[in-house]
C-alpha cells in the first residue's frame, strides 16, 4: 500500500522529496537495504497482496513499541512501590532505544522491511489525531502578560537553536528540529515536524533523545531553583511552562513546587502547544520553498502545494473540530489514544530504522547545542518572569 | 488517481474520527 501511494508524481525532483520508504539505502547496508534491495530471497513478496507483504513489520513494530510502553509502566510502577522519585522515561524514547537495539545487532528481518517502513503512514495519521488534544482557546485563557511571554519564549527559542546550530555546523534539518522541539513541545513537536519537512530518522532521534534527557534533569533543578529565587506559584508555574519542553516533565516539575505552580505550568504549556500547528507550518512552508528553489520550477504555487505536507492541514481541521467544542470528553480521550497508538508504530519504526553508525558519525555537537541552547532558554525565561512578576505585582 | 500517503493519512485519521465521533469505537484503552 505504501509503495503505491508514494509513486504519485511526475516532476524530476521528487527524489528529494520522496518518503524515506523508496529513498536510495543509506549507512551499513544490512540495515538501510530496502527490501528490493538486499539481493536475497524475498519470500513474501512474490504474488502476495501488498497487505499480506506488511503484516510482519507491522506485528515487528507493535512489539517494539508495546515493549516500550511495558518499560514505562514497569519503571513507574517500582518507583511507587519502593517510594523512589524515578525520573518518567516516556515510551517514546524507549521503542526508539528498543528498536535501535534490534536493528543494530540481529537487524530486522527482510521479511518485515515493508512492514517497517508503514511507520511514516502511522506518524502522519498520529499528527493528524493528535490535533484533538491542541486546542486553540487555550490561548486565550492565561492572560495577556502570559501570551507576551509565550511568544516571546517561541522566538528566543528559535533565534538561540538556530544561532548555536549554525555555529556548530549542525545539518540544517536537525537544527530545525531542535528549534521546534525547544520552542513548543518537545516530542509531539517534533514529531509532527519530522514528518512535515522530511527530517532523517537519526535527526529526530538525536533530537528526541537530547529534549527528553534534559528534560528529566529539569524535574531535579528547576524547584531547587525556583525555591532559592522565592518565586511566586504563579511565576515558577508560568517559568516552568515555558522553559521545560515535554509536557508530562513541565506538569510534574510545576507540581513538585505547589499544586497551584502545577496549575499553572500546565497552563502556560498548553498555550505552547497550542502554537504547533503555526510554528510547523512555517517550518514545512520554509523547507517546501527551499526545495522549490533548488529545484529551479517555474509555477512556484504549484509547486509548493504539491510538496507542502497535506496531512498538517489535516492536523489543523481536526485542532479547530476540538476548539470549536465538537467532541465530548470521552471523544478527546479515544481519538488521542489512537494518536498514541499510531506513535507507539511510528517511534519502534524510527528506532528500528536508526543506524547506530551514523548517529555516531555526527558526534557530541548535537548534544553540546541542546545542553547550552536549553540553558540559555531556561536563563532568559527566568529573567523575563522574574522581570515581569516584579512589574506587575 | 492514486492518494499520496499524506492524503491517505488523513483519510485514515478521518476515518477514526468518523468511528469514534459515531460511537461504533469508543473506550479506547492506552
Amino acid at each position: 500500500m505504501v509503495t503505491q501511494m508514494s509513486t504519485v508524481t511526475t516532476l524530476p525532483v521528487v527524489d528529494a522529496r520522496r518518503p524515506s520508504t523508496l529513498r536510495e539505502p543509506q549507512g551499513r547496508p544490512e540495515h538501510r537495504r530496502g527490501a528490493t534491495g538486499s539481493g536475497r530471497p524475498q519470500p513474501v513478496e512474490r504474488g502476495a497482496p501488498p497487505w499480506v507483504q506488511i503484516v510482519p513489520g507491522t506485528i515487528l513494530l507493535a512489539a517494539v513499541g508495546f515493549a516500550g510502553k511495558i518499560a514505562e509502566q514497569s519503571i513507574g510502577a517500582y518507583g511507587r512501590a519502593h517510594q523512589l522519585t524515578l525520573p518518567n522515561i516516556e515510551y517514546v524514547l524507549w521503542a526508539i532505544v528498543f528498536g535501535l537495539i534490534v536493528s543494530n545487532t540481529v537487524g530486522v528481518p527482510a521479511v518485515c522491511r515493508k512492514g517497517v517502513d508503514t511507520y511514516e503512514f502511522w506518524l502522519k495519521v498520529g499528527i493528524v489525531l493528535l490535533g484533538v488534544r491542541f486546542l486553540l482557546g487555550d490561548v486565550v485563557k492565561l492572560g495577556t502578560v502570559s501570551l507576551v511571554c509565550v511568544a516571546l519564549e517561541l522566538a528566543v527559542a528559535i533565534l538561540v537553536m538556530t544561532a548555536l546550530g549554525r555555529a556548530f555546523r549542525l545539518p540544517p534539518k536537525l537544527i530545525s528540529l531542535l528549534s521546534i522541539g525547544s520552542s513548543i513541545c518537545g516530542v509531539s513537536a517534533i514529531i509532527a515536524a519530522k514528518g512535515a519537512i522530511e527530517a532523517d530518522d537519526e535527526d529526530a532521534s538525536y533530537a528526541i533523545a537530547a529534549i527528553l534527557a534534559l528534560g528529566a534533569v529539569s524535574l531535579f533543578v528547576f524547584p531547587v531553583i525556583g525555591h532559592a529565587f522565592g518565586m511566586s506559584d504563579q511565576a515558577y508555574g508560568l517559568w516552568v511552562g515555558l522553559a521545560v519542553d515535554n509536557t508530562a516533565e513541565a506538569t510534574a516539575a510545576g507540581a513538585l513546587f505547589s499544586d497551584t505552580a502545577g496549575r499553572f505550568a500546565v497552563l502556560a504549556k498548553t498555550t505552547r502547544n497550542a502554537t504547533i500547528g503555526f510554528v510547523v507550518l512555517g517550518y514545512a512552508l520554509h523547507w517546501a520553498r527551499a526545495r522549490a528553489r533548488d529545484a529551479g520550477v517555474g509555477n512556484k504555487a504549484a509547486f509548493l502545494w504539491e510538496k507542502f505536507p497535506k496531512f498538517v492541514l489535516g492536523f489543523v481541521i481536526v485542532s479547530a473540530l476540538a476548539t470549536a467544542g465538537l467532541f465530548t470528553r470521552g471523544e478527546v480521550a479515544d481519538l488521542a489514544n489512537v494518536s498514541r497508538w499510531a506513535f507507539l508504530l511510528t517511534f519502534a519504526g524510527v528506532g528500528l530504522r536508526t543506524n547506530v553508525s551514523e548517529l555516531a558519525r555526527q558526534g557530541w555537537r548535537p548534544l553540546i547545542v541542546g545542553v547550552v541552547g536549553e540553558c540559555v532558554i531556561a536563563v532568559i525565561t527566568l529573567v523575563m518572569v522574574l522581570a515581569a512578576a516584579r512589574a506587575f505585582s | 488517481m492514486r492518494l499520496s500517503l499524506d492524503w491517505w493519512a488523513v483519510v485514515a485519521a478521518g476515518l477514526a474520527v468518523v468511528l469514534v465521533k459515531s460511537g461504533i469505537v469508543s473506550r479506547i484503552p492506552w
